[in-house]
């Protein structure tokens, strides 16, 4: 085991392309040692790459196993695009959808990816594009579909606000709803909370503050709180659903060992082709 | 076609039968082709050999219409059209090129985001200038070139964004200096008695130029400076604005000196006001000179090429 140079006349020598870094790792996730993750989010990847290139799903199950519970995490708003676009360049969909999930969390415009599209491909943004819309999609069905009819909604039907939207509920709550439904970035507490205080005593203005919303007990705003997150979620989760699916379709990144043996000096190579070198998918056509 | 003496075959196996001559007048790739000796093992049928290309079909019967005394055939969508583009290029047709290039039917909506997209691909630099500039006329948002995303290739929409802004910025430059006043072209419309002249200008030389028409660039300054991802002013739209503007100055002030100016040279001082705007747009090039000479350069010398798309013929 190990670097070990005495007995390598005697073994078989398999060159791998990868480097000593990314295979000492893969191996500390094989063997009962301590798991070392490589020490670069961009290696991690390649780690990850590797695990799936060479079917070692346990391995990789470790791997993904350790890098969620690293801290910092590997995965946050700062870095989700940036693992995005290696996840995409490594067909990983697991951490694509992750990466994915969390862009939600910041708008996506031009001007806030200005800087980071020269790391990122066209076909890849157009795919996290499509996920966001999906998830939009999603959310406006789950909003008409599910948020009539839980239980907080009678509840804030029978609110005395000042301003009362069609559906009789107060018409912050409705404008949360729509600028959630534009932006997934919108979906967030503190927002959530600016929205309510700047409806109770809106800012730079003489007009009458809402004593209703003021006084709405703690107890109804969490409830409805709960009852968004779990509606955001289930659009979210809806998307990965989706493509989980297509994964157990067998439209998955499958990689083939071809072992072909050559006679060089006893030594043995081994080369590891693509069968489908497919770019991640997030969404599937309808 | 009679007395052919080889078949070129398309990527999707159709054959075309055309005459080597032709090919070798029309490009120099083909004239050398030819003028090497033929594998002996070589695909032949009926007596002729076989020359595989990777062209499609729709394009090699494009390409043959352009060579021989028939009725051309220029494709209809603007991606075909420049794929036979590349394809003249590629075998060195430069007459093939030009005329193709006379007769690409350019977008006018927002299809010149795919058309960039894909001129880029091709590495097609006029192509990429043309659609870059006609980009500029409509909103650069994620909503507007979501279909188009998955053509962008390498830094693309990077050069892309970096276009915009370079333009956004001189026309920027060029509007701020002529409400400044800084402007030659500003002193020419400040005759409006109807405008309130500010206290702190009036021992400058500048020209303090119409009300109404600073309100009009003003508006677009603002709106430059929030964001470079609108559409750019283009001389079109900004002509409709101002005689609209004029007239609502007109009819609700009764500007003799604006009415006066407007009629005896104000279309002329309008007109070149405008080419100012188109010129201070235009001035701006996606690539530097410098790149798009060195680009030409190895073009030409495929030998060079060190960019990911290798120009010579593959066959």
């Amino acid at each position: 085991m190990g670097g070990d140079t005495n007995g390598e006349a005697l073994l078989p020598v398999i060159q791998l392309p990868e480097s000593h870094t990314i295979i000492s790792s893969l191996l500390s996730f094989l063997f009962p040692v301590p798991p070392v993750l490589p020490p670069t989010i961009e290696q991690t990847l390649e780690l990850l790459s590797v695990a799936q290139k060479y079917q070692v799903s346990t391995a990789l199950t470790r791997i993904r196993d350790c890098a969620s519970r690293h801290d910092p995490k590997f995965i946050c708003p700062e870095t989700a695009l940036h693992v995005y676009s290696l996840a995409w360049k490594y067909g990983l969909l697991d951490e694509a959808l992750l990466a994915a999930k969390e862009t939600l969390k910041r708008p996506m415009t031009i001007h806030d990816f200005e800087d980071k599209l020269d790391i990122i491909p066209g076909a890849a943004l157009g795919e996290l594009w499509k996920y966001r819309q999906r998830v939009l999609d999603n959310f406006k069905e789950g909003v008409a579909a599910e948020f009539s009819r839980s239980e907080i909604f009678p509840t804030l039907t029978v609110l005395d606000c000042v301003e009362i939207c069609e559906y009789d509920i107060p018409l912050w709550i409705f404008r949360y709803l729509v600028s959630v439904a534009k932006d997934t970035a919108c979906f967030d507490i503190t927002t959530f909370h600016l929205t309510l205080s700047s409806h109770i005593s809106p800012p730079g203005t003489s007009s009458e503050n809402c004593e209703y919303c003021k006084s709405i007990p703690s107890e109804t705003i969490r409830e409805l709180w709960t009852t968004l997150t779990a509606i955001f979620h289930g659009s979210i989760r809806k998307v990965s659903s989706t493509t989980l699916n297509a994964i157990h379709d067998g439209s998955h990144l499958i990689h083939r060992l071809d072992q072909s043996s050559h006679s060089h000096n006893g030594k043995c190579a081994l080369k590891v082709l693509p069968r489908q070198q497919r770019e991640p998918r997030l969404c599937r056509k309808a | 076609m009679q007395a052919a003496d080889v078949i070129l075959r398309s990527s999707d196996h159709i054959s075309f039968r055309v005459h080597k001559s032709t090919m070798a007048i029309s490009s120099p790739f083909f004239n050398d082709l030819f003028s090497l000796p033929q594998p002996h093992d070589g695909e032949v049928i009926d007596g002729l050999p076989v020359v595989q290309l990777s062209e499609d079909a729709e394009v090699l019967h494009s390409l043959f219409t352009l060579l021989y005394p028939i009725p051309s055939v220029i494709p209809d969508s603007y991606e075909q059209s420049l794929a036979l583009l590349t394809a003249s290029q590629k075998y060195n047709m430069d007459t093939v090129s030009s005329t193709v290039r006379c007769n690409i039917v350019l977008p006018t909506t927002e299809a010149a985001f795919h058309a960039y997209a894909i001129a880029n691909s091709k590495q097609l630099i006029p192509e990429i200038e043309t659609a870059a500039r006609l980009t500029l006329d409509h909103p650069l948002t994620f909503e507007i070139i979501a279909d188009a995303l998955p053509l962008f290739e390498g830094s693309a929409l990077h050069d892309l964004i970096h276009f915009r802004k370079r333009c956004r910025d001189n026309l920027l430059s060029f509007f701020v200096g002529f409400v400044d006043g800084n402007d030659s072209l500003s002193k020419a419309w400040n005759s409006c008695r109807r405008t309130k002249r500010p206290f702190s200008t009036l021992q400058s030389d500048k020209g303090i130029i119409a009300g109404w028409f600073r309100d009009l660039v003003s508006q677009h300054i603002k709106n430059l400076q929030e964001t470079y991802t609108c559409s750019l002013p283009k001389s079109s739209s900004l002509r409709k604005e101002f005689t609209e503007a004029l007239r609502a100055h007109i009819s609700a002030t009764q500007c003799s000196s604006c009415s006066n100016l407007y009629a005896t040279e104000g279309e002329a001082l309008r007109n070149q006001w405008l080419r100012r705007v188109s010129k201070a747009r235009d001035k701006v090039r996606i690539f530097s000179p410098s790149w798009d000479r060195g680009f030409y350069i190895v073009c030409r010398n495929p030998s060079n090429l060190t960019r990911k798309h290798q120009t010579h013929p593959e066959i």
